[in-house]
């Protein structure tokens, strides 16, 4: 910055030299290029260092970046006050004209604006939850248990409490840690079902937390709705519920509940009378779902382990959101002391530790022994994560309103050029300089950049709060815990973002400006004084085509070579239609351009528009794939198609010729009103791509959304497999004879199908070295009978099959008969699986000494969870395990299952059941999915404002530049309204044809999605919604027009005819 | 067929008031071919739009083939144009972007005359100013004499009964203002078209009936024309 400000001072200094003298003829020279001595000075000087002091973050480079070239125009602008005010008076001349270019100019920036601080915000919403989930538990100590689990809670091994006193005076006396801890606390925790007596409600799923009552000391204090403090100090037979459960339990102070453990078979069960209910703070939110807080003896009875918890809570110092930057220094410490407790070290064994994690560089395996976990830093990682990749979403969105703003620009400043020819060329005349032309340009342009951007962030924090406002509803309506103004109180906007925003628009608009001003000084003199067009492009030009045609060809086929190495689809795609662009260019040569950029265009819409050639490509089947794709396929086909119209726009003019030709006043108009847009080629096609880019998206959109939801509830039943229920209870060796026993169910109910469950340590992929820790294995008895067998009857769809099998049946039959066959399950939200053929290792110590397992899995299909799915021989004869928590229920027919859900509940109140309905459960994640694409949509429609900002900077502009024609129509006897219909007629015709592009090719891209394979998906036209979109960006775009289009035909005639430019 | 009495045209422009016409008299009869000359800013041109109806009157009357302007709305003087007026200002006056024929159409296509009609007809009216074979050019592609040719034709191709012209040849070297002149003077003959024409050629005043001069937005003297009257 010194050196800039310095090299600054001395260009100054050097301008004011007299120029005939030699020093001040070399400072002219020097002079042109010093503001590009100066931008590149800045580079050397924040690469060789200023990066270093001001980090190296790319917002920090781009600050900086903005920052010079604000200071180099700021500079220049001050050197050439001439042109300085020239600019000023050309930025302020029409004022419409200038608040319809900033609010073209400014989406992109808002767009940018909006995802940012909806990542602000996001991140805030959703790291809140994780940190009042774990609250002061800011590292956590336990064993997972592998033969019980709960749909929420995990079941945890239970160890001396001895284990609790040693760690504690431990870490206290641990040199590095020792000062970051301020308490360390033990607790039982354990997954219960609540029974509120009074009210006659079941919670199942819920957790029964057991404490010291000066836990309060390290974790906090409950606290009641009015405010006060709930006194800890309770006594065994009394308990405090959260406001979760209170409310699912309809629970109020002073009812009696009962608690059933839903990790034992056992009858027991203990009542404790409500003394409080706390509110869902840092203390009274754990685990994020219904807690009932006991004693901890009541606890340890309860469970039948005295003197022994299973989980101990660590509280740093840092306060509820500083303690995670300690977490890794005290977890590691906490671990180094619980591994000198068990005296054990990190020894593997078969790929299978035992101890706890020293050593953040090594890979973390499920050890035996409780160790330390830093379950709150993770948690909020996660939620920062997801709110950062959903506004990176939102930021891929943008990228098209983005594209059209830089079209919109292109467009402005050549209309502007063009507006100002002869006077540029009077001004080159009398002699001004080509760099001051460009100057004069590049200042505006710099005006309407800056003024841009400072608009566009400020609208992006109002599109930022819809969004959120948007997304608050969503929760709301599903999440019933969740209300539109708690989602609200999390908005937030951080300055960083705000600036990054800015930046960026500033860079985006600033570069093409500067780009477009250069084309523009290049005109020639000559033809802008007399206000000639431009030549057509000579011998010159085109032997330049076609050696650039070449050399886009020659692009296209390395790109597409190297598609096979890299497997990517982008580059499988992008491969030939650089190919056929390139072709084009070398037709254009030997054709008139019209057939060679028809031709080519053709080619391009014909290979991204049908599915197959496309993004259904059999080709490109396995290679990788992500929204670029479609993002770039877009715009080719939106490139394509204006490039198509653009050429042959007598063809529609032909065809609304012969529609009218009865009415011949209407086919003066039409041919006037459309004589325009063919003699127009740039702008028109400029605005007509900008229709098409936003309409694309959102019809896209709108057709993906109509075509999943169409598919809901068949994408729901499919992926149930056909049962009706899922269940969760303590482990039991037989479900089925329970419930059929059990008189209010056995006619309601017409298949139980149990499974033996064990969490296994992890399995382990041997052919891609692949493991997959804590992984659920599930075993069913492959001779059940009729409609209780699994493998006979489930219909899960199997998303692919190991070679030599030919269909699902064919699998299940081969896993139900060897029990080293298996079959891998994803669930909806899973990622990674193994592939079918390959061999795993699975992994567990089922009674405390590890157990290797060697299966082939047969096929991978979408279920309900993510793990293995075998017979119950394999879970028994190499783990030893008989009994399992899960099971599928299918109800007698005619029957709600939600009903029966509810009935199997109570009923079995005593294993601590807990169900799910199937198809409610899935449908209702997948509404909530769907409902964001209407925020999508929502969305990508902000983008319409720069088409529609785009007709109506063109119809200004053509108001002003028909003037004389104008006066030459009226003389001729056309009437005012003929005026403004011709004008009207002018702008629909390019809206209309932007929309129809636009439409068709979103269409098609929702096509393509359900013609993919496995898409499960039937292909539906949103035709409400896509009459909605085009109706609405119509209107606008003609209401953007309606003003000067009236302007036009009020101009009196002998008036318009006076007017020369 | 045109009768102005006691016209004002003022033109108010901010506090300025600028009283281009002045209490004119101006009579054209039937079949006539007149030539308004005078100094720059007399009132020439202001006195044309008001008699065609492109701009209103101040003051006065005017008629046109026994109607008062001031009776008729505007679409009835838009019709009045397309149907009985034809116009010929300095060049630059076609729509660019528009064909010669195209340009030549309009009129008719205005007037109602189907399109096949019409291409015929502008196409014989093309053939009449000699430019058959530019009809396909835009005015970009034509010279300054062309243009004001493909102006003429379309100024005629609905068989006006009146034509004004605002210095039709007034970009023109005299040469082509010559013939044009003369091609004009044919059709008043032949065909017996009124033509009112401002000028500041005294050549071409000379080709006409009858030159109105204009001083100060009066008539300051009417001479019948030299030669061929
Ligand atoms: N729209 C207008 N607003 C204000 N004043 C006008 C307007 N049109 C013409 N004038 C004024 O009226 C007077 C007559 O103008 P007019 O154009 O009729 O002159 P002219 O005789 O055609 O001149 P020239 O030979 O230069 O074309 C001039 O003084 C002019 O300044
Ligand atoms: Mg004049």
């Amino acid at each position: 910055m010194v050196v800039g400000l310095g090299a600054g001072y001395l260009s100054y200094l050097f301008s004011r030299a007299k120029p005939t003298s030699r020093a001040g003829r070399y400072s002219r020279k020097l002079l042109s290029f010093s503001s590009l001595v100066i931008g590149l000075a800045a580079l050397l000087l924040w690469f060789g260092g200023l990066s270093s002091i001001a980090g190296s973050s790319t917002i920090g480079f781009e600050v900086y970046i903005v920052a010079v070239l604000l200071l180099i125009s700021l500079g220049m602008m001050l050197r050439d006050r001439l042109t300085l005010r020239m600019a000023l008076r050309n930025f302020t001349r029409r004022k419409t004209n200038m608040a319809l270019v900033i609010a073209g100019l400014m989406i992109g920036t808002a767009m940018i604006s909006g995802s940012l601080v909806t990542g602000d915000t996001l991140t805030e919403l959703f790291t809140r939850g994780a940190y009042f989930g774990y609250g002061h538990a800011d590292e956590v100590v336990y064993a997972r248990n592998s033969t019980t689990f709960g749909f929420q809670g995990s079941a945890y091994q239970y160890f001396g409490y001895n284990v609790y006193q040693s760690l504690s005076t431990g870490l206290s006396n641990y040199p590095s840690a020792g000062p970051d801890v301020v308490g360390v606390t033990p607790e039982i925790i354990e997954t219960v079902s609540i029974y509120d007596s009074n009210k006659g409600i079941v919670q199942a799923g819920s957790a029964l937390i057991g404490s010291f009552s000066n836990a309060s000391r390290a974790l906090g204090d409950f606290h009641s709705t009015s405010g006060s403090v709930i006194p800890s100090t309770f006594n065994d037979t009394e308990a405090v519920l959260n406001d979760k459960a209170a409310r699912d339990l309809n629970a109020t102070i002073g009812d009696t509940v009962t608690v059933y453990s839903a990790q034992r078979f056992t009858a027991q069960h203990l009542n404790f009378t409500v003394v409080g209910i706390a509110v869902s703070d840092e203390r009274g939110s754990f685990t994020q779902g219904d807690d009932v807080f006991v004693t901890l003896n009541s606890a340890q009875q309860f469970t039948g382990h005295p003197n022994s918890v299973n989980y101990i809570a660590i509280t740093n110092i840092g306060g509820l959101r500083g303690a995670i930057q300690y977490s890794r220094t005290v977890a590691l410490a906490a671990n180094q002391t619980l591994d000198s407790i068990y005296s054990t070290t990190q020894s593997t064994i078969n790929s299978t530790s035992i101890g706890c994690k020293t050593d953040i560089s090594t890979v973390v395996t499920p050890p035996a022994i409780p160790c330390a976990f830093t379950e709150k830093k993770l948690s909020v990682d996660n939620a920062t994560d997801g709110a950062k990749s959903l506004s990176q979403f939102f930021l891929i969105l943008s990228s098209f309103a983005i594209l059209a703003g830089i079209v919109l620009i292109l467009n402005i400043f050549i209309m502007l050029a063009e507006e100002r020819k002869s006077e540029m060329g009077m001004a080159r005349a009398v002699g001004m300089r080509r760099s001051q032309l460009t100057r004069l340009f590049l200042f505006e342009g710099s005006l309407y950049s800056a003024g841009a951007s400072i608009v566009g962030v400020l609208v992006g924090i109002g599109v930022a709060y819809a969004i959120l406002y948007a997304i608050g509803n969503i929760f709301s309506a599903f999440i019933p815990s969740l209300n539109e103004s708690l989602v609200l109180s999390s908005f937030t906007i951080s300055p960083e973002s705000l600036f990054a925003a800015f930046t960026a628009g500033v860079l985006i608009t600033y570069v093409t400006i500067l780009l477009t001003s250069w084309r523009i000084s290049k005109l020639n003199i000559i033809r802008a004084i007399r206000n000639i067009p431009e030549p057509p492009r000579g011998e010159r030009t085109y032997t330049l085509l076609l050696v650039a045609g070449f050399a886009m060809a020659l692009a296209g086929v390395v790109v597409f070579q190297a598609s096979f190495a890299a497997k990517s689809t982008m580059e499988a795609l992008v491969g030939p239609s650089l190919i056929i662009f390139g072709a084009g260019l070398v037709l254009s040569r030997f054709l008139r351009n019209r057939y060679a950029f028809t031709l080519s265009g053709f080619a391009l819409l014909v290979q991204w528009a049908v599915p197959s050639l496309s993004f259904d490509n059999p080709l490109v089947s396995n290679y990788s794939f992500g929204p670029e794709v479609f993002i770039v396929g877009g715009i080719i086909m939106v490139v394509a198609s204006v490039l198509v119209v653009m050429y042959n726009t007598d063809v529609p003019l032909k065809m609304l010729r012969f529609v009218l030709r009865k009415r011949r006043t209407l086919t003066a108009i039409f041919k006037i009103a459309l004589s325009y847009p063919e003699n127009k080629r740039f702008r028109t096609a400029a605005t007509v791509a900008m229709f098409a880019l936003v309409l694309f998206t959102v019809s896209a959109v709108a057709g993906i959304q109509a075509e999943l939801n169409a598919s809901i509830s068949q994408s729901a039943k499919d992926q149930s497999g056909g049962y009706d229920i899922a269940t969760n209870t303590a482990p039991i060796a037989n479900l089925t004879s329970s419930v059929m026993a059990d008189a209010t169910l056995s006619n309601k109910v017409s298949a139980v199908i149990p499974f033996t469950t064990i969490l296994l340590q992890e399995a382990h992929d041997s052919s891609t070295s692949q493991d997959f820790p804590l992984t659920q294995l599930v075993g069913a008895d492959p001779s059940a009978l009729g409609a209780d067998n699994f493998f006979t009857t489930n219909s899960f769809k199997m998303l692919s099959l190991a070679t030599g099998f030919g269909s699902a049946t064919e699998v299940w039959n081969a896993v139900r008969s060897n029990e080293s066959y298996v079959v891998w399950s994803v669930s909806f939200a899973g990622n990674g699986h193994p592939n079918p053929g390959d061999d795993l290792v699975l992994a567990a110590r089922p009674a405390g000494n590890p157990v290797l397992k060697s299966v082939r899995v047969l096929g991978v299909l979408r279920g309900l969870f993510d793990g293995i799915i075998g017979v119950r021989g394999l879970l028994k004869d190499s783990f030893n395990v008989d009994s399992g928590t899960l099971g599928l229920v299918n109800v007698a027919k005619g029957l709600d299952p939600v009903n029966v859900a509810n009935l199997l509940k109570k009923d079995f109140i005593q294993l601590g059941m807990q169900t799910i309905v199937i198809e409610v459960t899935i449908e209702q994640g997948q509404r909530i999915f769907l409902s964001f694409f209407g925020l999508f949509e929502g969305y990508l429609a902000l983008g319409l404002v720069v088409g529609v900002a785009g007709v109506g900077i063109i119809s200004i502009r053509s108001v002003v530049e028909r003037r004389n024609e104008i006066g030459i129509l009226r003389a001729l006897g056309f009437r005012k309204r003929m005026v403004l219909l011709a004008f009207l007629v002018e702008s629909s015709y390019i809206a209309l044809l932007g929309i129809i592009i636009g439409v068709s090719l979103g269409v098609d891209l929702a096509y393509a999605f359900t013609a993919q394979p496995n898409s499960g998906l039937s292909f539906v036209i949103p035709w409400t919604q896509i009459i909605e979109i085009s109706v609405a960006s119509y209107a606008l775009a003609m209401l953007s027009v309606l003003g000067s289009a009236r302007k036009a035909s009020k101009i009196p005639p002998a008036e318009a005819l006076r007017y020369t430019e | 067929m045109v009768e102005a009495q006691s016209v004002w045209k003022v033109y108010q422009t901010g506090t300025l008031k600028v009283e281009a016409l002045r209490g004119l008299d101006f009579k054209v009869r039937k079949g006539e071919m007149v030539a308004v000359m005078g100094p720059s800013g007399c009132g020439k041109t202001t006195l044309l739009n008001c008699l065609s109806g492109l701009d209103d009157i101040t003051k006065g009357m005017v008629a046109i083939e026994g109607v008062d302007l001031a009776s008729m709305s505007d679409d009835q003087k838009s019709g009045f144009r397309a149907r009985r007026m034809g116009f010929i200002f300095q060049a630059y006056n076609l729509l660019p972007v528009l064909s010669a024929q195209e340009n030549v159409e309009l009129p008719l296509l205005l007037a109602g005359v189907s399109e096949a009609e019409a291409r015929k007809e502008a196409l014989s009216a093309l053939k009449m100013v000699g430019l058959e074979e530019w009809r396909l050019h835009k005015p970009m592609e034509l010279s300054g004499g062309q243009q004001q040719r493909v102006t003429i034709a379309r100024a005629l191709v609905n068989k006006p009964a009146i034509v004004w012209g605002d210095e039709p040849t007034g970009n023109l070297d005299s040469e082509n203002s010559a013939e044009i002149v003369k091609l004009l003077r044919s059709l008043n003959r032949d065909y017996g078209l009124t033509f009112v024409i401002v000028t500041h050629d005294s050549h071409i005043a000379q080709e006409t009936d009858r030159i109105v001069s204009m001083r100060n937005g009066q008539i300051e003297k009417e001479t019948a024309a030299g030669t061929k009257s």
